[in-house]
């Protein structure tokens, strides 16, 4: 293995990363290691560079990752758990802090942009798949949701939904008021801890090419989602640590029935209602072995009994302007200074 | 009718791979082998512990008569219903036919 590979620290999900240089990821802040994960080494393995799309083991995985978008494999590999997504392979045994990966094209590319084009793809498997899965692996009581999350004053509110709910777009608003992104796509929420971790500070929207500004790379990836854009925000708007849950909120467009004057707010969900939403939105491997679908289902129940959860509804504008974004804002900055008073009169 | 199904000392017995778990004041059972999940309200966490207890359905019918205070013939016919409805769903099973 080159030296070269090996010279970089990035800092997602709460650890530092070393790896390649070139990547997307954020890169660990100067002043020393992150104390609260063990570091994680990404290495090249050349015995990866060969796709099992020809030969399939027994999948305990097997999708598209979102309509018409890469496949995405999952298989035990020994004692090791084997991924396969877009165009990379990784290897990692939970707890060894390693993640192993090959490249499964032929030859990598001479050409400055296109490796440059290389390296945020790569980023993107890292940081949306191979990095929450090596953690949801790695530890027994974290369950991994479909949503995005920011952290206002060092809380993490989790935002999950339906397809096209708007959760990339409503952390993306949070983030133009000030609010940090902590994770787009997945969030691993580590119930042992108390905490939700990411690192994952690009989002994938439905925007024009240069519709942020502040974004360090912009970037349409596959030829059938011209219409979705990547966009990288600055490492500054980004939280690459692992960060206290505040609250839980559904996102719930257009359920207002007939109702539709209603001011959208939050509401409180029953535990009842919150397990059926959250189990809805939580990750689940397609040929789940019995011991994954019991804490599957056990962690959930666990995250509806330990937070608080609510319910956002609220009707999607024709247009598809975001029109929701000024009334969630400030019901969840209402409920971040209740939950600052409440800890504030609990200290001593 | 539905209280015609069981003979007074039915015993039966839950599915073993179940997993329960308690959200406000309700139990939540999940099945493994169709990857579904119900809930059980307070009379019917009540008929599930008797039946994990391992009573007879008339016990049951019995103790759901006191405890939530219905007429007998009630209590006989909605744990007959309950029971075929586990039974149907394989939840639980007849450990004495």
């Amino acid at each position: 293995m080159e030296k070269s590979d090996q010279s970089v620290c990035y800092r997602a999900f709460g650890r530092d990363i070393y790896g390649p240089a070139g990547l997307s990821l954020s890169r660990a802040p100067a002043e020393g290691a992150s104390n609260e994960l063990a570091a994680l080494q990404l290495q090249r393995d050349d015995s990866l560079r060969v796709s099992i799309a020809q030969n399939l083991p027994a999948l305990l995985h097997d999708v598209e990752d979102y309509p018409g978008g890469p496949k995405f494999y999952i298989w035990k590999d020994g004692e090791g758990v084997g991924v396969q997504y877009d165009r990379w392979r990784a290897r990692f045994w939970p707890g060894q802090d390693r993640i192993d990966f090959g490249d499964l094209r032929a030859q990598a590319s001479a050409d400055v942009e296109q490796i440059e084009y290389d390296n945020f793809r790569f980023s993107l498997a890292m940081e949306r798949v191979f990095l929450p899965l090596y953690a949801l692996f790695s530890t027994p009581d974290t369950v991994a949701l479909h949503g995005s999350a920011v952290v206002l004053e060092g809380r993490a509110y989790l935002f999950i939904g339906r397809s096209g709910a708007g959760k990339s777009t409503t952390a993306y608003e949070f983030v133009r008021r000030g609010a940090r992104l902590l994770a787009d796509d997945l969030i691993v929420a580590d119930l042992a801890r108390g905490i939700a971790l990411g690192g994952a500070p690009t989002l994938r929207l439905w925007k024009d090419e240069g519709a942020l500004p502040e974004a360090e790379q912009d970037r349409s990836l596959w030829q059938h989602e011209r219409s979705k854009r990547w966009f990288r925000i600055p490492a500054e708007q980004g939280a690459t640590s692992a960060v206290p849950i505040a609250a839980i909120v559904m996102l719930d467009p257009d359920s207002l029935g007939d109702r539709p004057h209603i001011i959208p707010a939050l509401e409180a969900s029953s535990q009842r209602e919150a397990m059926t939403d959250l189990l809805e939105q939580t990750f689940d491997l397609t040929h789940a072995p019995k011991e994954w679908m019991v804490a599957r289902f056990r962690n959930a129940a666990r995250l509806v009994r330990e937070y608080p959860f609510y319910h956002f509804r609220y009707i999607k504008s024709g247009d598809g302007q975001p029109t929701h974004i000024d009334a969630l804002f400030e019901a969840i900055t209402n409920l971040n200074s209740q939950i600052s008073q409440i800890n504030s009169a609990e200290s001593p | 009718m539905a209280e015609d199904l069981f003979p007074s000392d039915a015993i039966f017995s839950i599915r073993d791979d179940l997993v329960v778990e308690q959200v406000d004041d309700e139990f939540l059972v999940l099945d493994l082998r169709g990857n579904e999940y119900f809930g059980l309200n307070a009379v019917a966490r009540h008929i599930w512990a008797a039946i994990d207890a391992g009573e007879s359905f008339e016990a049951i019918a019995g103790s759901v008569c006191e405890h939530f205070e219905v007429e007998r013939e009630r209590a006989t016919s909605d744990v007959a219903e309950f029971l075929t409805n586990l039974l149907e769903q394989r939840l639980v099973s007849r450990v004495d036919a």
